[in-house]
């Protein structure tokens, strides 16, 4: 009995020893496999595989492992890893401020050198031996790109870029596809609160003052709802810094911190009002989730009637008692009388990291990682991956397929049937989205830029949930990101 | 507490009030009437308050289980029940088919589950291994510098832990060992306290006993196998115990060194918990196309993933209690 | 072993004399030759001799006095063996260098490098700075703050520790004196102990949860309805708008200090109640067969017999306690999630250094935790001090 029990005990150790090593040897050849990171979910990685497929099957010898950490901070958390032990991948997600912190380990390729370069290339894998005919992009394709998408990429948008031998013009991110944010409302409730267009159909609010003015008469009809919900805090504060002007951040090495002065805390102070007055919901006082999960039940059912959020996210936005319509969000009246609709832009960009794993033909994994990358902004992908995500995609060109035509006029491409539901909304939304492109600003980044996205949003926290004096909070931050 | 307090000081004053009535005419029968109510008085109090206790000791425990299976709206009620009215088991259902936390990739409960035991069983064997040779080593054998070395590991135990993570961090991050089993089990493998513990278990079993094995010609190895653990099972059975449950309670290295793939169950706990629609198009509050209550993280779920994380740990208790007990009153942690 | 050389060389055989003279050039090569000879043939003989003394059958008497007829390979053999508690402990000793010894010396060090990356390891030059900047929250990351940690950490340790002990040596009296169903209670209480922080951390929060919006109230949680019997207003106890007094740049924020307090004492109590009730067992019944002849009241036998024999396992319980408390870090997150409350005003000095990390500033981590270092160890000593006091006082 006990020889058996020892025997049994000794199996099970050895078997999940087995399990263990077998688990952690990952075997790849990674002088031919690209690595990639992302913080794709299922869905949008199963139509990535798309473009892997066909990257795979152009240039065979050569393939792509495609790995998901978990969210954008552990994307970042786990290529700082890598980049430490010198495992890095090839290709990764990233937004502008990761890559600040990339580029002082001088593996960050400027793509520059291959964005339009019309030279070949002959590669040998085994029994494969294949010609690129041209590295690049053709400058049919580049002439498609969105040129406002390219500048923050570009290395003089990154402190330290000099000590670490980029020059100013490198070429450090590539924009992958981008969203924005949007107003999503009500169209029920604005017909019922008699916001109506000389059609009889719901008119959305253009500017912030009429916004208010729906708001109070909407918590008038409807005492426990709450008639706006922002999805995200900081994006709030940083897309009112560029409508009103009162500024946020630089990229001046010098003064990067601008959020600290007295027209942000007279903002925060008139919405912190409304706040009080229970018009307002955001993610940070509404327990860290969506403000849409709470849109979606509409005003009757203490829900909201507006609710603003990225458009990478129409899909949750889909009301059940009603259809949701998509609007640009509102812009900010000027003194001059002008009005400023400036929205965000952003959405992962790609970032190229050389030389991981310590292989020996690191530059020729440079080009075929650029040629991975082509496939990934090819203009068919894109029109997919944007149909499947609603993010907006980074070139003209896409617009014109007739698939994503197609779905933008509110028919599935697939079946030819009218879309509904959360579908329907996504493609409103890209419609919506579209329109807005030269209304796009984007805050530079910098060693820091992601901290003070951070603390504004504890700013905005502060201010709502503890009743915090604005300008005390906004000192507070500009403190906490190091500002002196 | 307060109601205690009061018995007790109750108890006092009858007390000195009794030494002074000393002088008094002598009533037998009073006295022991008396004596008999005070004491049940006395100990209806004390069972009152421990009582009490106990349940406040509990309830945390009755409110995961119940809650873990209450519908949501009903956990929602303004005012809480405390028994389901309707049983929701697809809770359990949901929490296993649910990946972890916001992102949604493919770190399942079975994956998260499988990595918990993996790391869990060979960390605790191994780590048992080392512990005995170590302590048989400082208990029994003689080398040079065995009083400095043993000196200078029971120092260590006074530098706390935490002192350690960042450069470990580093280490594992250059080794490029992140993302591995073997991250979460080689740092944590030596416990100094655990060895401390079993050298002096080792030191009690008095030495004519090694004389005699030696006589009978086994050797080191042999002395500490056939004699040794046998004699020293209870601590070692504890010490595995508070090893496995220590692993399984581990929760800022895996999150620091690994991806979601490979964390433990502890990570996978404190993640938010979303009505997810799932591939078939099942969805526990379904209204419209996808749940009522869309990406908001549920209570509900959470408790259920609480009670997958708990459960196991009240269940270990229960059938090993003896040995739990022991060797916490030994060594005062949680492995 | 330089021992064993020089016991060869000593042994050394004289050179047979040369039939031809050399002259003392080349005499000293050959001399020299032979000697390495003899030295290699020694070794040899060493080699051999221990290995097959190895495989040789032990003899059943190993403390049999041999005699210095024991070849050099047996005594190498016997030498080595003596040392062979070093294999013992080998494996023990490679990991601790690498995880516990190496990473104090780095901590050190590394401490002292101003802007340290720890991915290509640079810095720009040595010196207090990441200790300067650490303890004047001048990071400029926007993550946790070093005294607001440390002042929680405090505060939260020297209110939840001396509670829990207070309460359990009251539960332990009141176990102490029962005689029936005492193995029930004692399970029961002994339930929490074997929790998960962060798991029971989120059963709490459900307790003192409010869900709803500002507009409309699910509901309020249980503790806010149980204290609305008593007239009590419901309060945010752990949520985003958690009330809190401002102390200049010092948070204090009273309402999760509450809750984490209760969850500290539900949690600390059964190892300490464990403690001290068998300290309680153990003590010796004539002490209370006598007090019981002299006719001394339950109280003053708490006081005067029970209280000053479990001395040393109160003051265990307490330094104990506090060392635990210094290091508190999950149930704050199981508590509060993982930011620590609002922008880290729940954070721990442990929350600090692991929040450091994850944000990659290693400098401030490590300076972080040289800080905890060094106030652990005061705790420790001020821990001694008057631990012993109380020891001589009894």
């Amino acid at each position: 009995m006990k020889k058996i029990l020892t025997v049994a005990l000794a199996g099970c150790i050895v078997a999940t020893g087995c399990f263990a090593f077998a688990g952690c040897s990952g075997g790849s050849d990674y002088e031919h496999t690209i690595v990639f990171y992302s913080s794709q979910g299922d869905d949008l990685s199963k139509v990535t595989d798309s473009a892997i497929k066909a990257f795979e099957s152009k240039y065979p010898g050569w393939t792509v492992e495609h790995s998901q950490p978990g969210g954008y901070n552990e994307v970042l958390n786990k290529v700082r890893g890598d980049l430490t032990a010198g495992l890095q991948p090839d290709l990764a997600y990233c937004y502008a401020d990761h890559v600040a912190q990339y580029i002082d380990t001088k593996t960050v390729v400027d793509m520059n050198k291959y964005l339009t370069s019309s030279e070949s290339y002959t590669y040998t894998v085994g029994d494969n031996t294949k010609t690129i005919e041209r590295i690049g992009f053709s400058e049919a394709d580049k002439a498609n790109f969105i040129e406002g998408y390219f500048n923050e990429g570009m290395a003089v948008n990154f402190g330290g870029h000099k000590a670490a031998g980029y020059e100013d013009d490198a070429l450090l991110t590539l924009p992958f596809v981008k969203s924005t944010e949007l107003l999503y409302y009500n169209p029920d409730a604005l017909i019922e609160l008699g916001e109506v267009d000389e059609n009889g159909k719901a008119a959305p609010p253009t500017t912030w003052d009429k916004l208010w003015e729906i708001c109070t008469k909407a918590k008038e009809k409807w005492p426990s709802c709450t008639p706006l919900g922002y999805d995200s805090d900081a994006n709030w504060f940083i897309t009112m810094a560029e409508q009103l002007g009162f500024g946020y951040t630089s990229a001046d090495d010098d003064q990067h911190f601008l959020f600290n002065n007295e027209n942000a805390a007279a903002w925060l102070e008139k919405v912190a009002g409304y706040y009080e007055d229970g018009y307002i919901i955001t993610q940070s006082t509404y327990e860290g989730a969506y403000t849409s999960t709470l849109f979606v039940k509409g005003p009757e059912n203490n829900g909201l009637v507006f609710c603003i959020g990225s458009s990478g996210g129409a899909s949750n936005q889909a009301g059940t008692g009603f259809t949701t319509e998509v609007a640009p969000i509102p812009g900010s009246k000027l003194e001059d009388g002008t009005v400023n609709y400036s929205c965000i832009s952003q959405g992962p960009s790609l970032v190229m990291l050389s030389g991981g794993h310590s292989v020996t033909n690191a530059s020729e994994k440079e080009i075929m990682t650029f040629q991975f990358v082509k496939e990934l902004l090819d203009v068919e992908f894109q029109a997919k991956f944007a149909k499947a995500s609603g993010y907006n995609p980074m070139r003209t060109d896409v617009y014109d397929v007739d698939s994503y035509k197609l779905f933008l006029s509110g028919t599935d491409p697939d079946e030819g049937a009218p879309l509904e539901g959360k579908q329907l909304v996504v493609a409103k939304a890209a419609n919506a989205a579209v329109e807005l492109t030269d209304r796009f600003f984007v805050s530079p980044a910098f060693v820091g830029s992601s901290t003070a996205r951070e603390c504004v949003d504890t700013v905005m926290e502060r201010v709502f949930a503890n009743g915090m004096d604005p300008a005390e909070a906004l000192r507070k931050a500009y403190k906490d990101c190091g500002g002196k | 507490m307060a109601k205690f307090n009061k018995s007790a000081a109750e108890g006092a004053v009858v007390g000195q009030w009794d030494l002074s009535s000393g002088g008094e005419k002598f009533d037998a029968e009073k006295v022991r009437k008396r004596e008999k109510t005070k004491y049940i008085i006395k100990n209806v109090l004390v069972y009152l308050f421990l009582t009490v206790c106990a349940v406040l000791a509990f309830l945390p425990f009755y409110w995961m289980i119940i809650s873990s299976l209450k519908v949501e709206e009903e956990f929602r009620e303004s005012v809480p029940t405390f028994f389901p009215h309707t049983f929701q088991w697809k809770n359990y259902w949901m929490i296993f088919h649910q990946v972890t936390s916001e992102s949604s990739t493919n770190a399942t409960f079975g994956r998260i589950l499988a990595n918990t035991l993996i790391v869990g069983l060979l960390s605790t064997f191994l780590g048992l291994v080392i512990i005995v040779i170590t302590a048989y080593a400082f208990a029994r054998m003689e080398f040079k510098g065995k009083n400095l070395l043993f000196a200078v590991m029971l120092a260590t135990m006074m530098i706390p832990g935490e002192l350690f993570t960042a450069s470990n961090y580093i280490t594992v991050a250059k080794a490029g060992m992140t993302d591995s089993y073997v991250v979460l089990i080689l740092p944590f493998l030596v416990s100094v306290y655990y060895i401390y513990l079993l050298r002096n278990n080792f030191m009690q079993i008095p030495n004519s006993l090694y004389q005699a094995a030696k006589i009978d010609g086994l050797s080191d190895l042999g002395y500490l196998i056939k004699v040794m653990i046998p004699l020293t099972a209870p601590t070692l059975i504890s010490i595995t115990l508070l090893r496995f449950i220590g692993t399984w309670n581990s929760y800022i290295w895996p999150r620091l060194v690994n991806t979601q793939p490979w964390q433990m169950i502890t990570n996978w706990v404190t993640g938010g918990f979303v009505d997810r629609v799932q591939p078939d198009g099942f969805v526990l509050y379904p209204e419209g196309a996808g749940s009522a209550y869309g990406t908001m993280p549920l209570d509900t779920l959470k408790m259920a993933a609480v009670c997958m994380v708990s459960l196991p740990l009240l269940i270990l208790f229960i059938f090993c209690r003896k040995y739990i007990m022991r060797g916490v009153s030994k060594s005062g942690t949680k492995g | 072993m330089t021992e064993n050389d020089k016991d060869i060389i000593e042994t050394e055989p004289q050179p047979e004399a040369p039939k031809k003279k050399h002259n003392r050039f080349v005499q000293y090569f050959i001399n020299l030759g032979a000697r390495i000879k003899g030295w290699f043939v020694d070794k040899f003989l060493t080699v051999k001799d221990f290995f097959s003394g190895l495989f040789r059958k032990k003899p059943k008497d190993e403390f049999a006095y041999d005699g210095p007829q024991l070849s050099k390979g047996e005594k190498f053999r016997r030498g080595l063996k003596a040392q062979s508690g070093w294999l013992f402990v080998a494996p023990a000793l490679i990991l601790m260098a690498v995880f516990t010894f190496y990473p104090i010396v780095a901590a050190f060090v590394n401490s002292f490098k101003q802007g340290y990356s720890s991915t290509t390891g640079a810095f720009n030059g040595w010196g207090f700075d990441n200790f300067v900047r650490v303890l004047k929250g001048d990071t400029g990351t926007g993550g946790a703050n070093f005294v607001q940690c440390l002042v929680n950490t405090l505060i939260l340790t020297f209110i939840s520790v001396p509670l829990s002990t207070l309460l359990a040596l009251l539960i332990s009296v009141g176990l102490n004196s029962i005689k029936r169903v005492q193995k029930a209670y004692q399970t029961i209480l002994f339930l929490p102990y074997l929790t998960n922080a962060l798991a029971m951390g989120a059963v709490f929060a459900t307790f003192f949860k409010i869900i709803g919006t500002k507009s409309y109230t699910e509901t309020v949680g249980m503790v806010n309805i149980v204290l609305g019997w008593f007239g009590i207003d419901p309060v945010d106890w752990v949520g985003a708008t958690s009330p809190h007094w401002q102390i200049g740049s010092l948070s204090i924020p009273w309402a999760k200090y509450i809750v984490a307090t209760i969850y500290e004492v539900w949690s600390g109590l059964p190892f300490k109640i464990l403690i001290l009730f068998s300290a309680m067992q153990s003590i010796n019944k004539q002490y209370y067969d006598a007090a019981k002849v002299d006719g001394a009241s339950r109280w003053t036998v708490l006081w005067k017999i029970t209280a000053p024999m479990i001395m040393p396992q109160i003051s265990y319980l307490l330094v104990t306690g506090i060392m635990g408390g210094m290091k508190q870090y999950s149930a704050i997150v199981g508590l509060f999630g993982e930011t620590m409350g609002q922008a880290y005003d729940m954070g721990t000095m442990v929350g600090y250094l692991y929040n450091y990390i994850e944000l990659g500033q290693m400098g401030y981590a490590f300076a972080g935790s040289l800080m905890l270092f060094v106030i652990i160890m005061i705790i420790t000593f001020i821990n001694n001090k008057v631990t012993k006091k109380r020891t001589t006082y009894r």
